[in-house]
């Protein structure tokens, strides 16, 4: 038998797929993909063009365009930051623990993509301006919030945090509670545990949570302006800047600081998604 | 005594785990606990070990009491059915991970960590799997990992749950196996859970059979074996014939078929006998009968005998090959049936 085989040329045959339709589900993609992401991405790009490459650099280059990147990236960051910790406890306490008003507070967690964000903004305002029911209390410490950076923190927080609980939240659950006890079973105390089996295996869906929030508030428009006060150079976010421009008929200098809000998320967003990669790959195969 | 269970007591709801257990696990000992699934099993292993609280009752590890003491102070080794191993780490962080997660005061250096991880992969033949993860490994590898790491911070006792419940059967009877030579090697006390009795049987020095959240027998494998002490233990232990009989005046009856001498009170009972206590004959006395089916199982072989007017389900009756050949019987012979050695059980205590 086996020495007929060997005479025999190995056969190869074409794999079929298994799941049909790859051609006619890519095509659709790419499709889809360019018409709702390509299309607009290139409008914006011809538009920049009118510009020669001297009067780009003067509209990007100015004072108070770099000033407003500078707030949007560093004030976006800053707030995904601070939901990336919230978010983790908010997280932790809707799976972890059974209390009375756990369906509440689950619900409540949504109530930010829910709401205009314009309405969001002017809740804020109310409360956090030096007679608000907020603002009141913190100015006798010194504090203001509205209508300085801190308010733009203070609104992206505001709308970044459901994308975190909402990544987060379904890795807690699937977590293998076993997992947990033998480490308890070890020695490790309760803290430990949380930083050294738990913190890892939501690491992934954690960097997930903090590319989102901080995309959406790179691009956050609506909440912000109201409690921001839009003092150019110094709390002027980017989006407003943009708008400013395309008020005042100047399109190519709108599209241009456009285009390098988009060209740093892009990098930024490419970073973190490599990242995330990287710690999915350590935790192996299955890995949530 | 290692580990001691006074009186314990677990609810969930409306539903009784475990009722006023006690157990003593001598110094050295390898005990299982053998029951169905449901049995409380399981619960008990995790309170012993401090992952489940009773109601009620005492805990005993090495003469302390331990019953309030956290996990995380218990000194158990705790091994999973799942493994529940790290898989984020390597397989040498994990086994290290005891070591590791202590004070700083009470950390052993780096190097004698290594040198420990390192001897303990030694001991469970998976030192050239240092570098790699869990996933990376095979099911018996993934729990000979789980165990070199539950015995990095040298436990008083090792408390094994399904440990070889997740494996197939070749790997399952290598590994507990090994597990008797290293627990023989390292003289630690052990208590594990199964609902295998063949497993029970082959590893432990003592068994304790559990059914509905109480002890229905303790005892060494033989005598749980040999002597069952419930109509349960009997036919959970060990492969077993059952029939339904009536007692009447000194005379167990089987349906139509002749009866046997038996004492005790009237009423109905089950027959519970083990296919090698059941013997076949082409003549004399005894149950008459006809061999509907023969199996040959590896060394023994299985005759099926319907016995005439008694139950839907025929009997078997178990040889070696040896006698087999030499008696010789055929599907369709007629034979004669006399249970050798039975239990006479009131039925409820077998369901």
């Amino acid at each position: 038998m086996s020495t007929t085989a060997r005479s025999l040329p190995f056969p190869t045959r074409r794999p079929r797929r298994v799941l049909p339709g790859f051609g006619l589900t890519l095509g659709y993609t790419l499709l889809y993909l360019s018409l709702v992401v390509l299309v607009p991405l290139t409008a914006t790009l011809v538009k920049t063009a009118e510009l020669g490459w001297g009067e780009f650099w003067t509209v990007v280059g100015a004072p108070r365009t770099r000033a407003a990147l500078a707030l949007s990236f560093s004030a976006a960051a800053l707030a995904a930051l601070i939901n990336g910790v919230a978010g983790f406890v908010v997280a932790w306490v809707l799976t972890r623990y059974e209390f009375p008003g756990r369906r509440l507070i689950d619900a409540l967690v949504d109530l930010p993509f829910a709401l205009p964000t314009a309405v969001a903004g002017i809740a804020l305002t109310a409360l956090y301006a030096p007679h608000g029911w907020l603002g009141r209390l913190l100015a006798p410490l010194g504090v203001t919030i509205a209508y300085t950076r801190a308010g733009v923190v203070v609104a992206l927080i505001f709308v970044g945090l459901p994308f975190v609980v909402r990544t987060v939240q379904p890795v807690l659950e699937e977590l293998d509670r076993e997992v947990e006890q033998a480490a308890a079973t070890l020695g490790a105390a309760r803290a430990r545990i949380v930083a050294r089996i738990v913190l890892p295996s939501v690491w992934p869906a954690l960097l997930t949570g903090f590319a989102l929030a901080f995309a959406r508030g790179i691009g956050e428009y609506g909440s912000v302006i109201f409690i921001a006060g839009n003092m150019p150079m110094v709390s002027e976010i980017a989006p407003l800047l943009i708008v400013t421009r395309l008020e005042q008929y100047e399109y190519p200098a709108a599209t241009a600081i456009a285009i390098v809000m988009l060209s740093i998320s892009f990098f930024v967003l490419l970073g973190i998604n490599a990242l995330q990669g990287w710690s999915q790959r350590r935790l192996g195969p299955g890995g949530a | 005594m290692s580990i001691r269970v006074d009186a314990i007591r677990k609810r969930f709801g409306d539903f009784v785990a475990l009722d006023d257990i006690e157990i003593d696990v001598a110094t050295g000992q390898l005990a299982a606990i053998l029951g169905p699934s449901g049995c409380g099993k399981t619960t008990l292993l995790r309170i012993i070990a401090g992952l489940e609280t009773p109601d009620a009752g005492r805990v005993f590890l090495l003469g302390r009491e331990a019953t309030e003491l956290p996990v995380q102070k218990r000194r158990v080794g705790f091994v999973f059915q799942h493994y529940a191993l790290f898989r984020h780490m390597t397989v040498f962080d994990n086994v290290a991970f005891g070591l590791t997660v202590r004070p700083r005061r009470e950390r052993p250096a780096r190097a004698a960590i290594r040198a420990k991880v390192e001897e303990l992969l030694g001991l469970v033949q998976l030192d050239w799997a240092a570098a790699r993860r869990p996933a990376q490994l095979s099911g018996g590898q993934r729990q000979r990992i789980a165990l070199a790491r539950a015995l990095a911070v040298e436990p008083e006792v090792l408390l094994l749950d399904e440990p070889f419940g997740a494996l197939d059967t070749q790997v399952r009877q290598e590994l507990r196996r090994w597990l008797r030579r290293l627990h023989d090697a390292l003289h630690f006390t052990s208590l594990f859970v199964t609902h295998d009795q063949q497993e029970a049987l082959e590893v432990a020095d003592a068994v304790i059979v559990m059914r509905r959240g109480r002890i229905e027998q303790r005892g060494t494998p033989a005598e749980v074996y040999d002597r069952p002490a419930t109509g349960f233990v009997h036919r959970f232990v060990g492969s077993s014939n059952e029939l339904a009989a009536e007692r009447r005046g000194g005379a167990l009856l089987v349906g139509p078929l002749p009866p046997i001498a038996s004492s005790g009170p009237d009423g109905r009972f089950s027959i519970v006998v083990r296919p090698q206590d059941l013997g076949l004959s082409r003549g004399g006395g005894g149950w008459p009968g006809r061999v509907v089916a023969v199996r040959a199982i590896g060394a023994l072989v299985h005759v099926e005998v319907q016995l005439e007017g008694a139950g839907p389900d025929p009997v078997v009756a178990e040889f070696s090959r040896e006698r087999f050949r030499h008696e010789g019987y055929a599907v369709g012979d007629a034979v004669f049936v006399t249970p050798a050695r039975f239990g006479v059980y009131p039925p409820e205590e077998l369901s």
